[in-house]
């Protein structure tokens, strides 16, 4: 997962600089020979800086940051109770049936992934969530759950308090021991969530969430996330 | 730009208030701070046409605030009256932008005179009027790079 953040926040450049396109029309422009490898196009260099006479950047670059939404990109590790209901018997393209399978019943880990939008201390966005069942109540499975987060939250010092509703899709595939045919069960989730996350510098937090289903209440589902702020502090703290 | 967001994000590092710095550099010029605001104004080399200020500034508290550089106030101490300044703004650029808390930032704007006055003493500008705020905190600058004792 680290690597994964890390990779991510790499390519921020690079995707920045795509969007201004041609940054060097009017200045000169020099190909930084350093080994910089998340600087991947030319820098533009202006004579001078004062306003009206440079021409690689407009006035307030400075507040480019505060000019956009305020979205939260977390990553983390989950832990979840999964009650799945039994597969039923499915015939294969060959002619071999999977037999229907038990519950599952079990805690397995996930990572989970976000990404949401905070406007006056409400928030929304998506996340997903990839599990393994193998081990669990099946020989070999999948555990795939992506849906959509509504919540609010509320600040109180370094920790902002909140709560949100999950509504999720979710898709388990399972193999039977010998049995060469996988089955795939949909059901959709529903589940309430508590959460807290604490500002660690300007734009990171260490976020953990406590969530139980509606739909079937002994699920639980608890996770630990890394989320980076593309305002600072949250603009509003 | 870009280097400084990245490290930014990767160290977590954010302005300290009252540093009057950033990660690889620290700013220059004359340093007051005018509430959530920490700022120098230095007075560069004149251009033919006016004369130039430059601003680093970085928002010492957590919350965003609205640094207004098109109404700062800046005048010409002439030998014989004050004379408005107003900023060489050709594109329209300058407005008043956010800038979120722990952030800095940094803009060079030329001055020229509203009219044609007597020879220049100084330049001088209202540091809380790029806040909006109603105390006055004028800092005058008799020649480039130097510090001034005069007052408007």
């Amino acid at each position: 997962m680290i690597r994964t953040i890390v990779f991510g926040l790499a390519l921020l450049p690079s995707v920045a600089a795509a969007d201004r396109g041609a940054p060097c029309e009017a200045g000169s422009c020099d190909v930084d020979p350093g080994p910089r490898p998340w600087i991947l196009d030319n820098e533009c260099q202006d004579a001078s800086d004062v306003v009206g006479y440079r021409q690689c950047s407009s006035f307030g670059r400075w507040s480019a940051a505060a000019a956009g939404p305020q979205l939260v990109f977390a990553a983390g590790v989950g832990v979840r109770h999964v009650v799945v209901p039994a597969v039923p018997a499915v015939a294969s393209a060959r002619g071999t049936t999977v037999e229907g399978t038990p519950v599952s019943d079990g805690d397995i880990t996930t990572t989970v992934f976000r990404v949401t939008g905070v406007e006056r201390g409400f928030y929304a966005g998506l996340e997903v969530e990839l599990g393994d069942l193998t081990g669990r109540a099946y020989p070999y499975g999948s555990f795939l759950q992506s849906g959509a987060v509504l919540g609010g939250q509320l600040r109180l010092g370094p920790v902002d308090f909140g709560s949100e509703l999950l509504a999720a899709g979710r898709s388990s595939k399972r193999v039977g021991r010998n049995q060469p045919a996988a089955a795939s069960l949909a059901e959709p989730e529903v589940e309430l969530r508590a959460r807290a996350q604490v500002w660690v510098s300007a734009w990171l937090t260490i976020d953990g969430a406590l969530g139980t289903g509606l739909l079937d209440r002994s699920e639980r589902f608890a996770a630990v996330t890394l989320g980076f702020h593309t305002r600072s502090f949250g603009a509003d703290r | 730009m870009r280097r400084v967001l990245l490290f930014a994000t990767v160290t977590g590092c954010a302005y300290r208030a009252g540093s009057f710095g950033a990660w690889n550099h620290d700013f220059a010029g004359r340093r007051t701070t005018v509430g959530c605001l920490d700022l120098a104004i230095e007075r560069r080399a004149d251009h033919p046409t006016g004369q130039v200020l430059a601003y680093d500034f970085g928002n010492r508290c957590d919350e965003p605030l609205t640094v207004d550089l098109k109404t700062a106030s800046v005048v010409a101490r002439t030998t014989q009256d004050d004379i408005a300044m107003l900023p060489y703004d050709p594109a329209h650029e300058i407005r008043p932008l956010p800038l979120d808390g722990g952030s800095v930032g940094a803009e060079a704007i030329e001055y020229r005179m509203d009219r044609a006055g007597g020879p220049l003493v100084a330049i001088c500008v209202d540091a809380a009027s790029v806040l909006g705020q109603t105390v006055s905190d004028w800092q005058c600058f008799a020649e480039p790079s130097q510090l001034a004792s005069v007052d408007p």
